[in-house]
């Protein structure tokens, strides 16, 4: 269902239109050519996009990267370092798992064991085989496995994201 | 991984379980001895040992790297191989029909746990991959 919920007239005219499909919400941009203003438009949505769900700082050889939450396949403990993964390479992050977890949109992220978090956007399918374990592939073929303990919290996800998705 | 936290479990659950073993031993040995003779408190300390072991090796199924699988097979085969060096050694049980009856029965009971527990998340598993498919199709953006 479509509503309209308020247009505002001023420099620019905006219009916001409630529709259940749109969990994230979605920008688009209508004008007659692409000027300063539609820039710094762009630029002020995108910083209070990123405030709300920071960009991850990665330090992979000495070089400092911002990754997208959107783009994060999995962040998790090898051996000393936490690795954050996306769907093309991998990076190192010189804060704990709890830190990162902090930082981390929990609609979409969920910690699965000691010494993992996933999103669950990017998972494919999960299964359980006769080992009895819970295994989690990823969009990106990679596969890993959730502690039986948080079984709870992963239904907890899926209902959060449920109700958000009905309104 | 066996973490600290896990080691501590095993401490704790073990003396909670040599105490509960100590009473059920106590109550399966009080009508059969005089007062308490070395007999006695034997039996009392074999029946805690066996609940230290049962309880303690019951934090298997908390380390998260162990299936339900690996779990339930460590924690029978600790469980028995305790239960039953103790068992004969005391003549809680002789090597005849009884103790295969018992055994079975004993053998059933993990079956039965391991089953329940595999058919429930397996069921968990397939709602899960349908919340997963439900929760792509509304994705947008």
């Amino acid at each position: 269902m479509r509503e309209k919920l308020r247009q505002m007239k001023d420099m620019v005219d905006i219009e916001v239109v409630l529709d259940e499909q749109y969990i994230d919400p979605k920008v688009t941009i209508l004008t007659k050519e692409n000027t300063a203003q539609v820039e710094n438009i762009i630029a002020a949505i995108e910083n209070v996009s990123r405030s709300d769900y920071p960009m991850i700082a990665t330090d992979t050889d000495n070089r400092v990267e911002f990754i997208s939450q959107r783009d994060i396949v999995r962040v998790y403990v090898d051996g000393r370092r936490v690795v954050l993964q996306t769907e093309d390479a991998s990076f190192s992050i010189k804060k704990p798992l709890i830190a990162v977890e902090c930082d981390l949109n929990t609609d979409r992220f969920l910690r699965i064991s000691q010494s993992e978090i996933i999103n669950l956007y990017k998972v494919k399918c999960f299964d359980f085989n006769t080992a009895g374990t819970i295994g989690v592939e990823f969009d990106c073929g990679v596969k890993t496995w959730a502690s039986r303990s948080r079984v709870r919290q992963i239904k907890e996800l899926f209902r959060k994201n449920k109700e958000r998705g009905h309104g | 991984m066996i973490t600290k936290e896990i080691k501590n479990k095993a401490i704790i659950r073990a003396l909670i379980g040599f105490i509960l073993g100590m009473f059920i031993s106590m109550a399966f040995c009080f009508n059969n001895h005089d007062g308490f003779d070395a007999r006695f408190v034997t039996n009392l300390l074999m029946g805690g040992l066996v609940g230290l072991i049962n309880n303690g090796t019951s934090v298997a199924y908390n380390i998260e790297s162990w299936g339900t699988t690996k779990a339930t097979f460590i924690h029978y085969i600790s469980t028995v191989i305790v239960f039953l060096t103790i068992a004969l050694s005391m003549d809680w049980f002789r090597m005849d029909m009884t103790l295969a009856i018992f055994m079975v029965i004993f053998t059933l009971v993990y079956v039965i746990i391991w089953v329940c527990e595999y058919m429930y998340m397996k069921k968990t598993v397939k709602e899960f991959n349908r919340e997963l498919d439900e929760l792509k199709k509304n994705e947008k953006g």
